[in-house]
């Protein structure tokens, strides 16, 4: 029980530091009155409505995040897979793209994120039909058309870039680096919706992915149904990525770190794994987000820029102690 | 090696053919410094000019020298008669062989690391290039004085200078005894981005009567914090729409947004991309052009 106490606070105290950070500069003190009524209209609009929604969000995409890597690696047995690997994000970036170049994108509202989250399912669904070949799932295939895939798209979207006005290049560039601004209450509502409850069917497959990473012959005598848990696997790690992609934007380096360091400090079983990627995922999206508008003024730096330089030598810290123990 | 007696001998041969050799001051009759700081010369004005620099091209048209343009990028559009001209390509990373067919004796390019490794390229083929930077309101005034000097039409770019200190010097007095306005400029959204210090478009808001709200960032488009413009609430809120730019649509229709003042109190204004992303000879235009935007009071004056 210790750990998922540990993650637990660590949670709360990436709520609360995502809560009282901002360059409206309101602290515990504030949040306290405000959340028993008091305060005026304006701290209460910055506090819950620009606030809190942000934090939930960096909560519920970061956890998304994490299980999605962990299901990946899992899936793919390999250490590098994340939830970005196999075109999820390169398929939301054409969708985005394809928005921002015709125009559509100007209608608001939530145009891009749709065809942020259509490009992703098309890019799913194509890498699923390649990979798939009478009736069963070569992992290696996978990988493969995963990637090929993503170079495919990657291609066309620089190809829509170039030929498209100058001024959705500069749009499609901070889109990619990903963004919780401006997130509502009725975005986290929806990626609430789809985010746990996929989160709790991958939990269901920790049993099936244990017996997985014996390898496919030793699952498949241990009764495990070994195609239909690698397709779950996919499907589900597929989907939690891409509408945290269509929220936010790409934010790198959760889905790979997260899950590993889970990995390193509690043990690779999946049964605890997954969940605890979860918490862990969701604490350190929101103390990355906290990070990026917290300590420069009013300029905001991209989440992805802090998750990568907070996150790569903390990941690096773990893995030597994980070597050396 | 050239060691010292070499040296002399050079100068001594130097010596011994100047009177041969034409003088300097009649080789290089035009001489410029571009925003790369190189010093290009020529013997007399260029008449075969490839601009891949928008602005540059319309004050090419501006100083009546627009017959020595023979190419241009794919990104002109102003003014009417560009369309004309051939069209050559990107303005960044360039189609050195469409520019090359067109047989140049000058390529304008925008300056920056980004044209670094074209501008190698036309150096080691001896066509002359010079490079302009044109993101805040000097850089225009030197850019039309350089070409003026390259085009052998000083007294034209004198001219234009002076027609536009009094477009802008027009617009100054007609709103100088209104009360200022706090205006956020919205480029993108979301991550809310917007205009500061480093753009020319601080200034002309300036001008027009007003006061951007993130005057105090330094780079000329920063990402800030949807709280900081909750804060600062301005008084007024543009969002540029234009042909090359869709824009972030009516910044209003964002749930967040509602309770700003600027909304509640419907100054929320739509400007115009296309003349206001564009740092060239329409200046005056877009500075009266943001003023009747911010400033509606204005606007009955032009018919």
């Amino acid at each position: 029980m210790r750990p998922y106490l540990a993650l637990l606070a660590f949670v709360g105290a990436a709520a609360v530091t995502g809560l009282v950070t901002g360059p409206a500069g309101l602290g515990i003190g504030d949040l306290g009155r405000i959340l028993t009524g008091g305060g005026d209209a304006r701290d209460r609009l910055i506090l819950l409505d620009i606030r809190a929604p942000r934090v939930v969000a960096a909560l519920l995409i970061g956890a998304a995040l994490g299980v999605s890597g962990g299901l990946f690696q899992a899936l793919l047995r390999n250490p590098l897979a994340e939830p970005y690997l196999l075109g999820v994000s390169s398929g939301a970036a054409l969708g985005a793209v394809l928005a921002l170049v015709t125009g559509v994108s100007a209608a608001g509202g939530p145009v891009l994120p749709l065809a942020a989250l259509a490009g992703s399912l098309v890019a799913i669904g194509v890498v699923f039909r390649v990979a798939r070949v009478a009736g069963t799932m070569d992992t290696r295939v996978l990988i493969l058309a995963g990637v090929v895939t993503s170079a495919f798209l990657s291609a066309c979207i620089t190809l829509l870039l170039v030929l498209g006005p100058a001024e959705a290049l500069r749009s499609a560039y901070f889109w990619t680096l990903g963004s919780l601004s401006g997130v509502s209450w009725n975005m986290d509502a929806i990626l609430a919706i789809y985010a746990i409850p996929a989160s709790l069917l991958a939990f269901r497959l920790a049993r099936d992915l244990n017996a997985l990473s014996l390898g496919e012959e030793a699952a498949a005598a241990l009764g495990t149904n070994v195609e239909r848990t690698k397709r779950s696997a996919f499907v589900i790690g597929s989907l939690l990525a891409a509408v945290t992609v269509a929220a936010a934007g790409i934010i790198g380096f959760v889905g790979l770190v997260v899950p590993h360091g889970v990995r390193l400090l509690w043990g690779g079983d999946h049964r605890r794994l997954l969940p605890m990627s979860f918490l862990a995922g969701g604490g350190v999206l929101a103390f990355a987000d906290a990070a990026a508008r917290g300590p420069w003024g009013a300029v905001e730096i991209p989440i992805g820029v802090v998750t990568a330089i907070v996150g790569v030598p903390f990941f690096l810290l773990l893995l030597r102690r994980g070597m050396t123990r | 090696m050239l060691g010292r007696g070499s040296r002399f001998v050079v100068v001594a041969l130097g010596v011994c053919f100047s009177p041969v050799a034409v003088p300097d001051g009649l080789l290089a009759q035009i001489a410029v410094e571009d925003d790369a700081g190189r010093r290009v010369e020529f013997t007399e004005p260029p008449c075969r000019i490839v601009s891949l620099i928008p602005a540059a091209t319309e004050i090419v048209f501006a100083l009546a020298a627009e017959n020595c343009l023979v190419g241009r990028s794919i990104y002109d559009d102003y003014p009417p008669g560009v369309e004309s001209i051939p069209e050559v390509g990107q303005a960044i990373g360039a189609n050195i062989e469409r520019v090359l067919a067109q047989g140049p004796d000058l390529v304008l390019l925008v300056a920056g690391s980004d044209n670094a490794r074209t501008v190698e390229q036309f150096q080691r083929l001896g066509v002359p290039s010079l490079l302009f930077r044109l993101n805040r309101l000097p850089e225009l005034r030197s850019t039309i004085e350089r070409l003026g000097v390259v085009l052998g039409r000083p007294e034209a770019a004198d001219s234009l200078l002076a027609a536009i200190d009094g477009q802008l010097e027009s617009v100054r007095r007609r709103t100088r005894d209104l009360d200022p306005v706090t205006v956020y400029y919205d480029i993108a959204y979301p991550p809310p981005i917007t205009i500061g210090a480093g753009s020319y478009l601080d200034a002309l808001l300036e001008i027009a009567g007003g006061r951007n709200a993130f005057h105090d960032m330094s780079a000329p488009s920063p990402t800030v914090n949807l709280e900081a413009i909750v804060v600062r609430d301005p008084d007024v809120i543009v969002y540029p729409v234009g042909r090359a730019w869709g824009g972030a649509g009516h910044p209003g229709d964002r749930p967040l947004w509602k309770g700003l003042r600027a909304v509640t109190s419907g100054n929320v204004r739509q400007v115009d991309a296309d003349l206001l992303h564009r740092l060239g000879p329409r200046v005056g235009d877009a500075a009266r052009h943001l003023a009747e935007a911010i400033h509606p009071e204005l606007a009955p004056e032009t018919p």
